[in-house]
């Protein structure tokens, strides 16, 4: 009677939601740029006749609006994949790039990188973004072994402690190397910090994509041993997951997908917490689907929200941040006061 | 004499400074149903943590088929052996059916999804469990006597050898921790599987085990047949409280308080 109803993953179920995420991303990708205080004639914006540097229209999409939303896809779903990874390995659901701080010393490897006048690459080498990394990877460690009990538990309240203590310890390194830096310098690091979209052209969007590309590739070839390890280390273990390994790989792609974008965003928060929520209660928590769903969710989610902060308070734009900020503050309130199972 | 399945040899372990295991030594045979009894922190978990390689220690002290633990693979022990958690909190809403068929992780490699055969083990292992009804249920809905044998399905669908299983009776009531007894008694009978658990119930145990290990702080106090180990003398010494012995219509051990109010 029951007998086929068990099958809940087979693979044309799981490619037909991914697929509807997909389609949801490009719709985002499609109608976004066409929003905005300037109008654009899409026809006018396509036109050969006319010549590029002349095109006002093709100006403003080619060369402000699709690189934006493009660096806002990326960093929306980096950050959703990363948060989906942290709340899995840390085995709860409030963690998040932000709430752990791991955010915030990106920031303070991107801000060393930056004061230290290191342009974005050096050599063909990001060394910005690879500095945000080293700086994701040290605040996932610290909060990890702060936060971890004697069984290998991450009770909520130790880490979200952890977690404020690394965000107020990296944002007062961030102040303190801010006070010393010269006025270019200071500039340099404040525009950055605010986090923003804006800033951005190919060439920037071009080198942080194997990066993201091979974080997240990692990550989906372990989503089996992750989604174990979210039901406990030790029982993980004894179905033959290599638990140190896995975590270690886990920490460090999903660090190595924050500090990627948060060197070219800033520190944006609470993408990375909302995100695998929403999709979680979509298509339920087996990361193989719930990965690669947060990364078209997360993308869809933070184009929306820059396209909010672009056209609120037009012609003044202002820092996606705040918007996001604005609804994951009420979203965090609600996840630690839900009641629970 | 058969060749044991497995074996734990003069084994010690601490967490910390505190040691809970003191040089314990015992094989087990392929096929035995082994009950492990004992006080609370008398190192019960522990030994199973140990023979379930979830705990690791030096090389030299623990075998599976006469081979070292540490000459395994974590995959190829993870088709031999299994290891059930006495606590089964879940974080995330995983479905009754996604948790069981998480038990074939050992037979696939990365990035795979589960194949008809695997679907049709794991049906199978619903079903003597009787829990394919609610494979579509979210397992945090469901209740503790119905997690604990979705955990066992998990288990079963793992094929292992080997069950070792963390008091899987302790937070049940008698309907259900005769259920999950029951199962495990089949699974042995029919497939030889062989069975470890821990167990407060001594009468339970008694009914149910071919054999006994009775723990007292870190130690082997007595290891042999229910009927042997389960004596008067044995349970006022470790467990601290004078007690008779009652026999049932079956012939098995019921331990019963001398006076309800001990000092």
């Amino acid at each position: 009677m029951h007998s086929m109803s068990i099958i809940l993953m087979d693979r044309k179920r799981y490619a037909g939601t991914l697929g509807l995420f997909f389609l949801f991303f490009l719709a985002t990708l499609a109608i976004t740029p066409l929003i905005g205080l300037t109008h654009i004639d899409l026809g006018k914006a396509l036109s050969s006749d006319i010549a590029f540097s002349d095109n006002v229209d093709a100006n403003i999409l080619f060369l402000v609006r699709i690189p934006r939303i493009f660096l806002a896809a990326l960093t929306g779903g980096a950050l959703s994949v990363a948060g989906a990874v942290f709340q899995c390995l840390l085995r709860n659901d409030l963690a998040a790039p932000f709430t752990l701080g791991v955010s915030s010393g990106a920031a303070l490897g991107a801000v060393i990188a930056i004061s230290l006048g290191l342009s974005y690459t050096v050599m063909g080498i990001p060394t910005v973004p690879i500095a945000a990394f080293l700086g994701a990877l040290g605040a996932i460690t610290l909060v990890f072994s702060l936060s971890r009990t004697r069984t290998g538990e991450f009770p909520t309240t130790v880490l979200l402690l952890a977690g404020v203590t690394a965000n107020f310890f990296f944002a007062a390194m961030v102040m303190f190397i801010h006070y010393l830096s010269d006025f270019t310098q200071s500039f340099r690091i404040v525009r950055w910090l605010m986090g923003g979209l804006d800033i951005t052209d190919y060439k920037t969007l071009l080198s942080i994509c194997p990066m993201i590309f091979i974080g997240f590739s990692i990550l989906m070839l372990i989503g089996r041993d992750l989604n174990l390890i979210s039901t406990g280390v030790q029982s993980a273990m004894s179905r033959g997951v290599d638990v140190i390994k896995v975590q270690k790989i886990g920490f460090v792609m999903a660090s190595l997908l924050t500090g990627t974008v948060v060197a070219v965003s800033g520190p944006i928060g609470f993408v990375g917490l909302i995100v695998p929520h929403i999709v979680r209660l979509l298509v339920g928590p087996d990361l193989r689907l719930l990965l690669p769903a947060s990364m078209f969710f997360g993308a869809s989610f933070l184009i929306l929200c820059d396209t909010v902060a672009r056209t609120i308070i037009a012609p003044t734009e202002i820092p996606v941040g705040i918007i996001t900020a604005v609804l994951g503050g009420p979203f965090f309130v609600w996840l630690l006061k839900r009641p629970k199972q | 004499m058969k060749s044991p399945i497995l074996q734990i040899r003069d084994t010690s372990f601490s967490y910390d400074r505190e040691t809970v295991l003191h040089s314990v030594s015992m094989d087990i045979q392929p096929g035995e149903f082994v009950g492990v009894i004992g006080p609370n922190g008398s190192g019960k978990s522990t030994l199973l943590k140990l023979l379930g390689g979830v705990l690791t220690t030096d090389p030299g002290k623990l075998f599976f088929r006469e081979k070292d633990y540490k000459d395994y693979h974590r995959k190829q022990m993870a088709q031999s052996i299994t290891w059930i958690p006495q606590d089964h909190s879940m974080i995330f809403p995983f479905k009754v059916s996604e948790i069981v068929l998480m038990g074939r992780h050992p037979y696939l490699s990365a990035f795979t999804f589960e194949g008809d055969e695997d679907i049709e083990i794991a049906r199978n292992a619903m079903e003597r469990t009787q829990t394919l009804q609610f494979a579509q249920r979210g397992f945090n809905e469901i209740s503790g006597g119905e997690k604990q044998r979705v955990v066992v399905a998990g288990a079963i669908t793992q094929e292992p050898e080997v069950m070792i299983l963390d008091e899987p009776t302790s937070a049940l009531d008698i309907k259900y921790q005769i259920q999950i007894l029951n199962i495990l008694q089949q699974l042995n009978k029919d497939e030889q599987m062989t069975v470890v658990l821990a167990m407060h119930d001594l009468h339970l145990a008694s009914k149910f085990c071919d054999r006994l290990v009775l723990l007292d702080q870190g130690k082997i106090f007595q290891d042999g047949r229910p009927e042997d180990v389960l004596k008067k003398e044995n349970i006022e010494e470790v467990y601290g409280v004078k007690v008779h012995l009652i026999k049932d219509h079956d012939g098995d051990i019921m331990i019963s308080p001398d006076t309800i109010c001990t000092p």
